[in-house]
């Protein structure tokens, strides 16, 4: 079965370069080959990011953050992106959610969308609550977007903000919570309209290493509940690890992937798990990488 | 109500009232003329005298809806264009030579043409209070929108939130300080107007009264009048505060709250 032959001719993808027999093939490579006749055929794409180029240009000359980005996202996987500070991350989740446009290259949706589902939706570096809204109306503003009427914004709303303690906070203005309250305020605004995408920007920075270890547990415990397809950028490589089905790294600007990394390790999954020897091994590589990545970026500013 | 009672307001009040006192000895012992400096007694006196027979009520309640209709009457698209034009960069380029050109015309000067126009009576009038306020209104809310971050506009792009979405739950509300701070100009700014206009041309008004008072050498008329007058900023100024806290209650505790 092709990986978007259910589509309606309306949600073809907007590029048909890639013949669907070698996006499978690609993506049989780009899962490590690991899946075989079988699991490749149940194997769903979400969607391929062809060959972008970003560049930004301002008085002072311009800056080319990303270039030659080439990936395939399945549809039910969770992808980690680490890298150094200032590389593009951001700047590629924006073009992935439809915020900026690439200079070159495009992003293509590889399966249809349900009638009143998102493509996408992100959570942003610098949260953006709205400061003039209470958090109720914070979180249910994408379900305000998508039509919900009042009571069942509400009604959804609430269950959620329980399920990450910010129960007692609904009428609160977002000055009123802490950091990390806001944190988990913008991420429930992001999921609660269930896209098909689910973007995350740096979104457990702000936690204490214990809530956010709580927290980790119940995006993945979401995650496995509506099945969306995630984007997860990190500084954190242990977290990158302990998250992801794929690490992507990503190189100095101006970046590329340099490395797309399975994590094969079974969840739940701890760190501190010592009959897994090749988490050390895993963090050791990535950590090398983007060490390698920061040197080269500052011994070019030195010179 | 800790705002009524706070340490500031006390210093301020026994400042004025320093200044009522100098004021009326010096008027009492001759260091200034009485006659055009009445004592604030006498001033009192006569304000008492005009409120009881009726006549500083009636003109306080003609130049307050003149006030009231010419506000709204200019303030409202002041407003909607305002917010357009901080919101959509294309309508800004395009509207902002001809705001700039139109805006420092002194909105008195154009009367004669509103008396021609329109005849005289009220409507003249009202439009040229509606011209004065309208500007202060029109630049501050486009201010408004225009400070927006735009990460909030990508907030909403990124959800497919419909056009009138974006204007009802950020353009409109992040803009509201501004849009208050425009109000409170734009009454100001339309009081003036209103009772110059007043002078020129009212059967009734504050500003009739002043002039009456000026004609018939009864200065304690005219100091009256512009006592009102202060009082009525004071008041502009407690409900444009009352609306701030009201409506935006956001951004009065913002600042403390390091957000
Ligand atoms: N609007 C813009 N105009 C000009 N340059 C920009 C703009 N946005 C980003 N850049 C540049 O693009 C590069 C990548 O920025 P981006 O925000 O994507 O980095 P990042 O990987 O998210 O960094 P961080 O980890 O610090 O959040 C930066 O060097 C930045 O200078
Ligand atoms: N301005 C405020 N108005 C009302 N409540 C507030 C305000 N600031 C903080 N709080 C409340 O006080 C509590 C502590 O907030 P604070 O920001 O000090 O937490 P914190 O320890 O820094 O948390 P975090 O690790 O998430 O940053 C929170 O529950 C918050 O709801
Ligand atoms: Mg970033
Ligand atoms: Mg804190």
């Amino acid at each position: 079965m092709l990986p978007y032959a259910h589509c309606s001719p309306q949600c073809k993808p907007q590029s048909q370069r890639m013949p669907a027999r070698l996006v499978a093939w690609v993506c049989g490579i780009c899962t490590g080959g690991t899946l075989d006749g079988a699991s490749l055929r149940d194997f769903k794409l979400s969607f391929q990011v062809d060959n972008i180029r970003k560049e930004f240009s301002s008085q002072n000359g311009s800056v080319v953050a990303i270039e030659n980005i080439n990936f395939l996202a399945g549809a039910e996987e969770f992808i980690c992106i680490v890298g150094p500070s200032g590389c593009g991350k951001t700047t590629l989740l924006k073009i992935i959610a439809g915020l900026a446009l690439p200079t070159s290259g495009s992003v293509n949706f590889l399966s249809a969308l349900n009638p009143n589902q998102l493509r996408s939706a992100m959570v942003f570096q610098d949260l953006a609550l709205f400061p003039w809204m209470n958090v109720l109306d914070n979180v249910a503003f994408g379900l305000e977007a998508l039509g919900v009427d009042k009571a069942q914004r509400r009604t959804r709303a609430l269950k959620f903000l329980d399920r990450l303690g910010l129960a007692g906070f609904a009428k609160n203005y977002p000055h009123e919570l802490s950091g990390g309250m806001r944190q988990r305020a913008a991420i429930l605004r992001a999921f609660l309209c269930e896209p098909q995408i689910l973007l995350m920007d740096e979104p457990f920075g702000a936690l204490d290493a214990q809530t956010r270890l709580v927290m980790q547990d119940e995006l993945l415990r979401i995650w496995k509940e509506f099945k969306h397809t995630v984007v997860y950028v990190t500084h954190d490589i242990e977290e990158a690890i302990l998250l992801g089905d794929r690490v992507l790294v990503m190189s100095g600007r101006p970046s590329n992937i340099r490395a797309d990394i399975r994590v094969e390790l079974p969840r739940p999954r701890h760190l501190t798990d010592q009959s897994h020897p090749e988490i050390a091994d895993l963090r050791f590589q990535i950590w090398k990488m983007l060490e390698e990545e920061v040197r080269k970026e500052v011994g070019s500013i030195n010179v | 109500m800790k705002g009524l009672i706070n340490k500031e307001r006390w210093i301020t009040v026994v400042l004025v009232a320093i200044f009522f006192l100098a004021w009326e000895w010096s008027a009492g012992n001759g260091f200034i003329s009485k006659f055009i400096f009445p004592q604030p007694s006498r001033v009192f006196a006569s304000m008492i005298e005009l409120t009881a027979s009726g006549e500083l009520t009636e003109n306080l309640f003609a130049t307050l809806t003149r006030l009231f209709f010419g506000f709204l009457l200019g303030g409202i698209p002041g407003l909607l264009i305002g917010l357009f034009m901080g919101w959509r960069p294309r309508i800004r380029r395009m509207l902002t030579p001809v705001i700039s050109a139109l805006h420092p015309i002194p909105k008195i000067a154009l009367f004669p043409i509103l008396l021609v126009l329109f005849g005289i009576g009220e409507t003249s009038m009202s439009i040229l209070i509606a011209l004065a306020v309208f500007f202060p209104t029109l630049v501050n809310a486009m201010e408004g929108a225009r400070q927006i971050n735009t990460v909030y506009l990508e907030v909403a792009s990124n959800v497919n939130a419909s056009r009138w979405l974006v204007f009802r739950r950020i353009i409109f509300p992040s803009s509201l300080p501004f849009v208050f701070a425009g109000a409170q100009i734009a009454l100001n700014i339309g009081l003036i107007v209103t009772i110059s206009v007043e002078m020129l041309q009212g059967r009734n008004g504050l500003g009739r009264m002043m002039w009456f008072g000026w004609q018939m050498m009864r200065l304690e008329q005219v100091y009256s009048v512009i006592f009102i007058i202060g009082i009525m900023g004071l008041a502009i100024n407690a409900l444009i505060n009352a609306c701030m806290r009201w409506f935006a209650p956001w951004y009065d505790i913002r600042g403390q709250a390091e957000y």
